[in-house]
Protein backbone atom coordinates (compact mmCIF):
# COMPACT_ATOMS: atom_id res chain seq x y z
CA UNK A 1 0.00 0.00 0.00
CA UNK A 2 1.15 3.89 -0.75
CA UNK A 3 2.29 6.15 1.61
CA UNK A 4 -0.51 8.08 0.68
CA UNK A 5 -3.45 5.29 0.55
CA UNK A 6 -2.33 4.40 3.96
CA UNK A 7 -3.03 8.03 5.07
CA UNK A 8 -6.15 8.15 3.68
CA UNK A 9 -7.28 4.89 4.94
CA UNK A 10 -5.88 5.22 9.12
CA UNK A 11 -7.84 9.10 8.74
CA UNK A 12 -11.10 6.85 7.67
CA UNK A 13 -10.33 4.92 10.33
CA UNK A 14 -9.49 7.19 12.96
CA UNK A 15 -12.73 9.91 11.80
CA UNK A 16 -15.50 6.55 12.27
CA UNK A 17 -14.08 5.94 15.41
CA UNK A 18 -14.32 10.09 16.59
CA UNK A 19 -17.87 9.80 14.80
CA UNK A 20 -18.92 6.52 16.76
CA UNK A 21 -17.57 7.71 20.12
CA UNK A 22 -19.98 10.90 19.86
CA UNK A 23 -22.67 9.04 18.13
CA UNK A 24 -23.04 6.69 21.19
CA UNK A 25 -22.59 9.60 23.98
CA UNK A 26 -25.23 11.04 21.82
CA UNK A 27 -27.07 8.19 22.32
CA UNK A 28 -26.56 6.71 25.46
CA UNK A 29 -29.25 5.38 27.60
CA UNK A 30 -29.88 7.11 31.03
CA UNK A 31 -28.42 4.86 33.93
CA UNK A 32 -28.17 4.77 37.71
CA UNK A 33 -24.44 4.65 37.93
CA UNK A 34 -22.49 4.16 40.81
CA UNK A 35 -23.26 7.21 42.82
CA UNK A 36 -26.03 5.62 44.76
CA UNK A 37 -24.29 2.30 46.02
CA UNK A 38 -20.98 4.75 46.88
CA UNK A 39 -23.33 7.24 48.80
CA UNK A 40 -24.97 4.49 50.72
CA UNK A 41 -21.67 2.65 51.93
CA UNK A 42 -19.81 5.96 52.33
CA UNK A 43 -20.36 6.23 55.94
CA UNK A 44 -18.24 2.73 56.19
CA UNK A 45 -15.86 3.80 54.17
CA UNK A 46 -13.95 5.93 56.91
CA UNK A 47 -13.66 9.44 54.47
CA UNK A 48 -16.59 11.84 53.41
CA UNK A 49 -15.18 12.54 50.25
CA UNK A 50 -16.61 10.32 47.86
CA UNK A 51 -14.09 10.14 45.40
CA UNK A 52 -11.73 9.71 48.05
CA UNK A 53 -13.58 6.59 49.47
CA UNK A 54 -13.50 5.46 45.89
CA UNK A 55 -9.99 5.39 45.28
CA UNK A 56 -8.47 4.02 48.72
CA UNK A 57 -11.22 1.91 49.61
CA UNK A 58 -13.37 0.84 47.23
CA UNK A 59 -11.07 0.59 44.58
CA UNK A 60 -7.91 0.83 46.31
CA UNK A 61 -6.20 -1.65 43.98
CA UNK A 62 -6.33 0.90 41.45
CA UNK A 63 -4.29 3.23 43.05
CA UNK A 64 -2.09 0.43 44.92
CA UNK A 65 -1.38 -0.80 41.21
CA UNK A 66 -1.25 2.75 39.78
CA UNK A 67 1.25 4.29 42.28
CA UNK A 68 3.09 1.11 41.57
CA UNK A 69 3.37 2.29 37.89
CA UNK A 70 4.71 5.43 38.61
CA UNK A 71 7.63 4.23 40.57
CA UNK A 72 8.03 2.06 37.60
CA UNK A 73 8.22 4.86 35.03
CA UNK A 74 10.55 6.81 37.48
CA UNK A 75 13.05 3.97 38.36
CA UNK A 76 13.04 2.99 34.40
CA UNK A 77 13.72 6.67 33.53
CA UNK A 78 16.57 6.77 35.87
CA UNK A 79 18.29 3.88 34.94
CA UNK A 80 18.74 5.35 31.54
CA UNK A 81 20.47 8.50 33.24
CA UNK A 82 24.17 8.26 33.31
CA UNK A 83 24.29 7.94 36.94
CA UNK A 84 25.37 11.51 37.75
CA UNK A 85 23.93 13.28 40.62
CA UNK A 86 20.26 14.65 39.50
CA UNK A 87 21.73 18.00 40.41
CA UNK A 88 20.45 21.00 38.67
CA UNK A 89 23.23 20.72 36.03
CA UNK A 90 20.85 17.78 34.92
CA UNK A 91 18.05 20.45 34.60
CA UNK A 92 20.41 22.95 32.67
CA UNK A 93 18.34 22.89 29.52
CA UNK A 94 15.21 23.13 31.53
CA UNK A 95 16.32 26.26 32.49
CA UNK A 96 16.30 29.55 30.14
CA UNK A 97 20.38 29.44 30.40
CA UNK A 98 23.54 28.54 32.20
CA UNK A 99 22.03 31.73 35.10
CA UNK A 100 18.59 30.83 36.31
CA UNK A 101 16.24 33.73 35.77
CA UNK A 102 16.02 36.71 38.16
CA UNK A 103 12.80 36.33 38.12
CA UNK A 104 12.67 32.54 38.95
CA UNK A 105 15.46 33.34 41.43
CA UNK A 106 12.69 36.07 43.13
CA UNK A 107 9.83 33.95 42.72
CA UNK A 108 11.49 30.66 44.29
CA UNK A 109 11.70 31.76 47.92
CA UNK A 110 7.86 33.23 48.22
CA UNK A 111 6.35 30.38 46.11
CA UNK A 112 7.85 26.94 47.14
CA UNK A 113 6.93 27.41 50.53
CA UNK A 114 3.34 28.66 49.85
CA UNK A 115 3.26 25.34 47.45
CA UNK A 116 4.64 23.47 50.73
CA UNK A 117 1.34 24.29 52.25
CA UNK A 118 -0.84 23.87 49.36
CA UNK A 119 0.25 20.29 49.26
CA UNK A 120 -0.80 19.71 52.83
CA UNK A 121 -3.90 21.64 53.03
CA UNK A 122 -5.10 19.18 49.60
CA UNK A 123 -3.73 15.77 51.62
CA UNK A 124 -5.40 16.91 54.55
CA UNK A 125 -8.54 18.13 52.32
CA UNK A 126 -8.76 14.85 50.49
CA UNK A 127 -11.10 13.17 53.64
CA UNK A 128 -13.68 15.81 53.18
CA UNK A 129 -13.82 17.14 50.29
CA UNK A 130 -12.13 17.08 47.11
CA UNK A 131 -8.32 16.76 46.83
CA UNK A 132 -6.30 14.21 48.12
CA UNK A 133 -2.28 12.29 48.00
CA UNK A 134 -2.41 12.56 44.06
CA UNK A 135 -3.68 16.53 44.06
CA UNK A 136 -1.31 17.08 46.75
CA UNK A 137 1.32 15.74 45.12
CA UNK A 138 1.37 17.14 42.21
CA UNK A 139 1.64 20.76 43.91
CA UNK A 140 4.70 19.42 46.14
CA UNK A 141 6.61 17.92 42.67
CA UNK A 142 6.33 20.95 40.88
CA UNK A 143 7.66 23.26 44.01
CA UNK A 144 10.38 20.62 43.54
CA UNK A 145 10.67 21.55 40.23
CA UNK A 146 10.84 24.81 40.62
CA UNK A 147 13.76 24.50 43.55
CA UNK A 148 15.31 22.41 41.30
CA UNK A 149 15.14 24.76 38.24
CA UNK A 150 16.42 27.93 40.84
CA UNK A 151 19.32 26.35 41.31
CA UNK A 152 19.39 26.41 45.02
CA UNK A 153 21.38 23.75 47.20
CA UNK A 154 18.95 20.56 45.83
CA UNK A 155 19.25 17.37 44.10
CA UNK A 156 18.05 14.38 43.67
CA UNK A 157 20.46 11.39 44.37
CA UNK A 158 18.74 8.51 42.77
CA UNK A 159 21.66 6.29 44.25
CA UNK A 160 21.22 7.90 48.20
CA UNK A 161 19.47 5.65 50.09
CA UNK A 162 17.16 7.80 51.61
CA UNK A 163 15.99 9.20 47.85
CA UNK A 164 15.11 5.64 47.40
CA UNK A 165 12.79 5.36 50.61
CA UNK A 166 11.29 8.67 49.99
CA UNK A 167 10.28 7.74 46.79
CA UNK A 168 9.42 4.03 46.82
CA UNK A 169 8.02 5.07 50.61
CA UNK A 170 4.45 5.13 49.29
CA UNK A 171 3.94 2.26 48.00
CA UNK A 172 5.88 0.37 50.77
CA UNK A 173 3.49 1.59 53.37
CA UNK A 174 0.69 1.03 51.05
CA UNK A 175 1.61 -2.16 50.71
CA UNK A 176 1.84 -2.99 54.51
CA UNK A 177 -1.33 -1.55 55.77
CA UNK A 178 -2.71 -3.50 52.90
CA UNK A 179 -1.66 -6.34 54.41
CA UNK A 180 -2.53 -5.49 57.98
CA UNK A 181 -6.60 -6.91 57.44
CA UNK A 182 -5.28 -10.51 56.55
CA UNK A 183 -4.35 -10.81 60.55
CA UNK A 184 -7.84 -10.55 61.66
CA UNK A 185 -8.25 -12.43 58.35
CA UNK A 186 -9.74 -9.93 56.54
CA UNK A 187 -8.80 -9.58 52.91
CA UNK A 188 -6.01 -7.80 52.02
CA UNK A 189 -6.65 -3.81 51.34
CA UNK A 190 -10.79 -4.32 53.43
CA UNK A 191 -9.95 -1.75 56.07
CA UNK A 192 -11.81 -2.24 59.72
CA UNK A 193 -14.63 0.40 59.87
CA UNK A 194 -13.27 1.09 62.63
CA UNK A 195 -9.76 2.10 61.38
CA UNK A 196 -10.30 2.71 57.88
CA UNK A 197 -10.46 6.76 58.18
CA UNK A 198 -6.87 7.04 59.66
CA UNK A 199 -5.67 4.34 57.45
CA UNK A 200 -6.23 6.25 54.55
CA UNK A 201 -5.24 9.34 55.90
CA UNK A 202 -1.77 8.21 56.61
CA UNK A 203 -1.74 6.21 53.39
CA UNK A 204 -2.61 10.03 51.58
CA UNK A 205 0.36 11.67 53.50
CA UNK A 206 3.19 8.78 52.56
CA UNK A 207 1.50 8.99 48.87
CA UNK A 208 1.37 13.02 49.10
CA UNK A 209 5.44 12.68 50.14
CA UNK A 210 6.07 9.80 47.45
CA UNK A 211 4.31 11.15 44.31
CA UNK A 212 5.98 14.88 44.44
CA UNK A 213 9.10 13.47 44.84
CA UNK A 214 8.27 11.02 41.54
CA UNK A 215 7.50 13.52 39.99
CA UNK A 216 10.38 15.78 40.43
CA UNK A 217 12.83 12.81 39.67
CA UNK A 218 10.55 12.22 36.56
CA UNK A 219 10.65 15.97 35.74
CA UNK A 220 14.92 15.94 35.78
CA UNK A 221 15.26 11.96 35.41
CA UNK A 222 15.04 12.38 31.48
CA UNK A 223 18.36 12.53 30.94
CA UNK A 224 20.45 16.02 29.32
CA UNK A 225 23.41 16.03 28.52
CA UNK A 226 24.87 16.58 24.92
CA UNK A 227 25.18 13.59 22.63
CA UNK A 228 28.90 13.20 22.50
CA UNK A 229 29.33 13.85 25.89
CA UNK A 230 26.98 11.21 27.36
CA UNK A 231 28.66 8.96 24.80
CA UNK A 232 32.53 9.95 26.33
CA UNK A 233 30.51 9.51 29.87
CA UNK A 234 29.52 5.50 29.20
CA UNK A 235 32.75 4.36 27.90
CA UNK A 236 35.75 3.44 30.27
CA UNK B 1 -28.18 11.80 29.66
CA UNK B 2 -27.80 15.49 31.05
CA UNK B 3 -26.86 18.15 28.19
CA UNK B 4 -24.21 20.09 29.89
CA UNK B 5 -21.63 17.45 29.78
CA UNK B 6 -22.37 16.13 26.74
CA UNK B 7 -20.12 18.81 25.71
CA UNK B 8 -17.16 17.37 27.12
CA UNK B 9 -17.97 13.86 26.04
CA UNK B 10 -18.18 15.36 22.12
CA UNK B 11 -14.76 17.22 22.33
CA UNK B 12 -13.47 14.00 24.18
CA UNK B 13 -14.19 11.91 21.14
CA UNK B 14 -12.94 14.60 18.51
CA UNK B 15 -9.35 15.01 20.64
CA UNK B 16 -9.21 10.48 20.51
CA UNK B 17 -10.22 10.56 16.33
CA UNK B 18 -7.39 13.12 16.35
CA UNK B 19 -4.60 11.79 18.58
CA UNK B 20 -5.38 8.14 16.77
CA UNK B 21 -4.67 9.37 13.65
CA UNK B 22 -1.08 11.73 14.91
CA UNK B 23 -0.35 8.50 16.65
CA UNK B 24 -0.12 6.34 13.52
CA UNK B 25 1.07 8.79 10.80
CA UNK B 26 3.72 11.39 12.51
CA UNK B 27 7.10 9.82 12.28
CA UNK B 28 8.39 11.67 14.84
CA UNK B 29 8.21 10.16 18.05
CA UNK B 30 7.39 13.03 20.07
CA UNK B 31 4.42 14.11 17.97
CA UNK B 32 3.38 10.38 19.34
CA UNK B 33 4.10 11.04 22.72
CA UNK B 34 2.01 14.13 22.25
CA UNK B 35 -0.44 12.49 20.35
CA UNK B 36 -1.16 9.67 22.81
CA UNK B 37 -1.31 12.05 25.26
CA UNK B 38 -3.76 13.90 23.27
CA UNK B 39 -6.05 10.33 22.84
CA UNK B 40 -5.36 9.66 26.38
CA UNK B 41 -6.89 12.68 27.31
CA UNK B 42 -9.97 12.64 25.26
CA UNK B 43 -11.07 9.35 26.54
CA UNK B 44 -10.89 10.71 30.35
CA UNK B 45 -12.94 13.32 28.75
CA UNK B 46 -15.00 11.20 27.36
CA UNK B 47 -15.50 9.03 30.43
CA UNK B 48 -16.35 12.26 32.48
CA UNK B 49 -18.57 13.48 29.99
CA UNK B 50 -20.93 10.29 29.80
CA UNK B 51 -20.80 9.52 33.63
CA UNK B 52 -24.57 10.21 35.08
CA UNK B 53 -25.18 12.80 37.77
CA UNK B 54 -28.54 11.71 39.12
CA UNK B 55 -29.88 14.97 39.68
CA UNK B 56 -26.97 16.01 42.05
CA UNK B 57 -24.13 18.46 41.58
CA UNK B 58 -21.25 16.42 40.98
CA UNK B 59 -20.87 13.04 38.66
CA UNK B 60 -20.67 9.78 39.80
CA UNK B 61 -17.44 9.21 41.58
CA UNK B 62 -16.40 6.16 40.02
CA UNK B 63 -15.79 7.21 36.51
CA UNK B 64 -13.96 9.86 38.46
CA UNK B 65 -11.65 8.05 40.54
CA UNK B 66 -11.30 6.05 37.36
CA UNK B 67 -10.02 9.14 35.13
CA UNK B 68 -7.83 10.42 37.79
CA UNK B 69 -6.29 6.78 38.03
CA UNK B 70 -5.63 6.92 34.38
CA UNK B 71 -4.03 10.59 34.50
CA UNK B 72 -1.34 9.51 36.84
CA UNK B 73 -0.93 6.78 34.36
CA UNK B 74 -0.28 8.59 31.21
CA UNK B 75 1.93 11.25 33.06
CA UNK B 76 4.19 7.84 34.12
CA UNK B 77 4.44 6.77 30.59
CA UNK B 78 4.96 10.02 29.21
CA UNK B 79 7.87 10.56 31.50
CA UNK B 80 9.18 7.27 30.59
CA UNK B 81 8.80 7.49 26.84
CA UNK B 82 10.35 10.89 26.94
CA UNK B 83 13.47 9.43 28.72
CA UNK B 84 13.69 6.66 25.95
CA UNK B 85 13.04 9.05 23.14
CA UNK B 86 15.70 11.23 24.89
CA UNK B 87 18.16 8.55 25.15
CA UNK B 88 17.77 7.41 21.61
CA UNK B 89 18.21 10.41 20.35
CA UNK B 90 21.80 10.75 22.21
CA UNK B 91 22.90 7.40 20.99
CA UNK B 92 21.53 7.40 17.63
CA UNK B 93 21.14 11.39 16.95
CA UNK B 94 17.49 9.82 15.41
CA UNK B 95 13.69 11.01 16.44
CA UNK B 96 11.83 8.73 14.70
CA UNK B 97 11.60 4.53 14.29
CA UNK B 98 13.83 3.44 10.89
CA UNK B 99 10.69 1.52 9.48
CA UNK B 100 8.83 4.68 9.71
CA UNK B 101 11.15 7.29 7.85
CA UNK B 102 9.87 8.81 4.65
CA UNK B 103 11.79 8.35 1.36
Amino acid sequence: MTRGAADILVSLLATALAAGLVWSAVHLPAAPGLAGLVERNLEASGVESAVTAVLLNFRAYDTLLEIGVLLLAVIGALSLHPGEELSPAATEALSSGPEPSPMLMWFVPYMVPVAFVIAGYLWWAGSTIPGGAFQGGTVLGAALVLLLLSGRKFSIRPEAVATRLWLSGGLLFFLAAGAVPMVTGDAVLQWSEEWSGITIVLIEAGLTLSIGGCLAALVVGVPAHPPERALRGRRP
Amino acid sequence: MTGHSLIYAIAGALMVGIGLRALFLQAHLLTKIIAANVTASGTFLVLVGVAPFNGGAHPDPVPQAMVLTGIVISVSITAYALALLRRLYDVTGATDLPEERRK
